[in-house]
């Protein structure tokens, strides 16, 4: 039981590290895809077609991808990226239907069938959400998995005994 | 007595010659002082009217759509289109979005149609600071639609996107970039 504790926690460690670390940074947000639909009105981007965004050391994959920005300086307010999402940071990957990451908040969700690779290891759930400015994440489970977790990486008693 | 008819008759030559010399050097005189001839420069074939400082303001229930001012215009008769150059197309947004005003190097304006394909560093500058580039756009004046099949530049604050064809509906100034689309995001650090 410890044991499988403990890989949880790795590897909730490891999920944190490939959604958080490169969208907590300053540097730019970019972005590549067929096709754009933006509205000047709703102050949003809609790319779509083999989209792909960078930023800092992460890249994401998706079908579809909404940048939405708001106030006078049309600061970034919700990416949200739909279909086929695809994380990848070195060798750690995450996927999922739909991901949604807010950056007032500092919060990044991944749903639809969230799944966290590292390796050979692998972790599931309902809804993977990460708290970027609390370094904290939650992993919720469905009705029949009951998985939920809470872990703070900076901490000292990462991996300890439970 | 013969000496004072030769002087007579000296006198009397002296004053025809006098009196020629007079008209001649008016007329000499009036030559010169002609206004010379403008330099007008004959136009092209198929340029039926040629103006400077064109400007058409298209308006629609009392309404004005949008206005096409130009350094120089040259009416086609036979094409049914003018030509300008130095070009400003201001179309107007109301007061929700407020003017769009774009410059090209040259236009050619379809009077038929009404529309206008604006060629060379064609730039679009929006009220809201939203900024556009290309080498070719053609505005359709029927669909409030500025339409163009080249590369595309928008930029909006720190942020630029780029694509090669464009379509920008001025009255809701909703954009699409068709294909090869890039975009870089400057962020704002998050609270």
């Amino acid at each position: 039981m410890r044991s499988v504790f403990c890989q949880l926690t790795l590897l909730l460690l490891l999920a944190s590290a490939a959604l958080a670390a490169p969208i907590s940074g300053k540097e730019p947000l970019k972005v590549k895809s067929d096709n754009l639909t933006a509205d000047n009105e709703k102050k949003t981007a809609t790319f779509e077609g083999k989209v792909v965004a960078h930023q800092g050391e992460l890249t994401l994959y998706t079908d579809r991808l909404v940048v939405s920005s708001d106030g006078e300086g049309n600061e970034l307010s919700k990416v949200e990226a739909f279909g086929n999402v695809r994380i990848l940071q070195g060798n750690r990957q995450a996927t999922g239907g739909h991901a949604v990451y807010d950056p007032k908040r500092g919060v990044i969700l991944l749903d639809g069938n969230p799944k966290v690779m590292a390796g050979e290891d692998v972790i599931t759930g309902k809804v993977i959400t990460y708290f970027i400015n609390e370094q904290r994440s939650v992993v919720t489970g469905g009705p029949k998995e009951r998985v939920e977790a809470v872990i703070h990486p900076g901490g000292k008693n990462v991996g300890a005994k439970p | 007595m013969n000496n004072f008819n030769n002087i007579k008759r000296f006198l009397g030559l002296a004053a025809v010659v006098a009196s020629l010399l007079v008209v001649v050097t008016i007329l000499v005189r009036m030559d010169h002082g002609v206004v010379p001839k403008l330099p007008v420069r004959k136009l092209p074939l198929q340029v039926d009217i040629s103006l400077q400082k064109f400007h058409y303001t298209e308006t629609k229930q009392g309404v004005k759509r949008w206005d096409l001012a130009a350094e120089k215009a040259e009416y086609n008769k036979t094409k049914d289109l003018t030509s300008l150059t130095g070009v400003k197309l201001v179309v107007a947004g109301g007061a929700k979005f407020g003017d769009l005003v774009v410059t090209a190097d040259r236009a050619e304006y379809h009077n038929d149609t009404r529309d206008v394909a604006l060629t060379g560093n064609v730039i679009g500058v929006s009220s809201k600071g939203v900024r556009f580039s290309a080498s070719n756009v053609r505005y359709l004046a029927s669909r409030y639609l500025m339409v163009s099949e080249d590369r595309v530049r928008f930029s909006d604050g720190g942020n630029e996107l780029e694509g090669v064809g464009m379509e920008f509906q001025t009255q809701t100034r909703r954009f699409k970039l068709k294909k090869d689309v890039s975009a870089v995001f400057r962020q704002q650090e998050a609270r």
